[in-house]
């Protein structure tokens, strides 16, 4: 892979994908699995269930944010590859409620480039949008490139 | 154990650590299960020609040490309370890449609990490391233990 460059101001964008109820399932299991080393069942929980969301006092079932959480970590390790994996950092923060079906667009924009003994530090606001641009989840990024 | 329930928990309270050893299916069914197209977690076409730990997987750790420290939430054995927890903040430092094979350490404590808009939040710290000391990841996490609160609070 190429050295990264980006100047301050470069906004990154994902792609497009709405959380659908089928995708909320395949996390379940993902998390689950992996959390216990073996194959494990979709849980129902206020991700994938629209009845048990509704008796937490949800509108209906919500996306786990850490589901807009990793596909900003996948934009970012698009971007900036093992620099990142290696040295970054990511925040996020759930500000609002994610329902299930909106389109989510994750982005990242370079918001400062600083030269340091380690590398060429960047640091980025990260957001996930739908599809009037309203952000949903919210947060900021680091990665420290290496030449 | 710590907490019967995570709710249970205080701040001050210290997790009882968690080892296991990162394998290929671990890495492989989390990266999948949100679809992540990098190859470096799903095979060893990767830096280093082994394969690398997807970094976000710091929330599968948490609920590793939670079962482990809760006697009465058990959330991947499908033992919850009438609660559901609401993830509202993911906050990880990556030191260095972990990579299939190794066996990892997760630790933390709880740093703080308190009510903020009617929510009651606790905030965790975590951290991986490998068996032999090297860090992989620094974590901080905000929980609102319930989202019923806020709800009612709305409605009157």
């Amino acid at each position: 892979m190429s050295t990264p460059t980006f100047d301050v101001g470069d906004v990154l964008t994902g792609p497009t994908r709405p959380i659908s109820l089928q995708r909320a399932g395949w996390y379940s299991i993902g998390i689950f699995s992996a959390a216990t080393g073996a194959p494990h069942e979709i849980q129902k929980n206020i991700h994938t269930d629209h009845e048990y969301a509704r008796s937490q006092g949800l509108p209906a079932a919500i996306a786990d944010g850490m589901h807009s959480t990793n596909w900003l970590n996948a934009l970012l390790s698009h971007e900036f590859g093992e620099h990142y994996i290696s040295r970054g950092r990511l925040r996020t923060r759930y500000v609002k409620p994610t329902l299930l079906d909106v389109p989510l667009t994750p982005k990242a924009v370079v918001t400062d480039r600083v030269e340091t003994a380690e590398g060429v530090r960047y640091e980025l606001k990260v957001w996930v949008e739908d599809p009037d641009g309203t952000e949903l989840t919210v947060g900021d990024a680091a990665a420290v490139v290496q030449a | 154990m710590l907490g019967k329930t995570i709710a249970d928990l205080e701040a001050g309270d210290v997790f009882e650590p968690i080892r296991y050893v990162l394998t290929e299916f671990i890495c492989a069914e989390y990266a999948h299960a949100n679809e992540d197209p990098c190859e470096w977690y799903y095979s060893a076409v990767a830096p280093y020609n082994r394969q690398l730990r997807p970094p976000t997987m710091i929330h599968a750790d948490k609920m590793r040490i939670l079962e482990a420290n809760c006697t009465q939430e058990k959330r991947i054995s499908g033992q919850h309370t009438d609660d559901a927890r609401i993830h509202y903040e993911y906050h990880a430092q990556h030191h260095s890449p972990a990579f299939v094979g190794e066996e990892l350490v997760v630790s933390g404590r709880i740093v703080d609990k308190y009510t903020r808009r009617g929510g009651e939040y606790l905030h965790y710290e975590l951290k991986v490391e490998t068996a032999d000391g090297r860090l992989i990841t620094t974590y901080n996490d905000l929980t609102l233990l319930s989202y019923k609160p806020i709800a009612e609070a709305k409605k009157a």
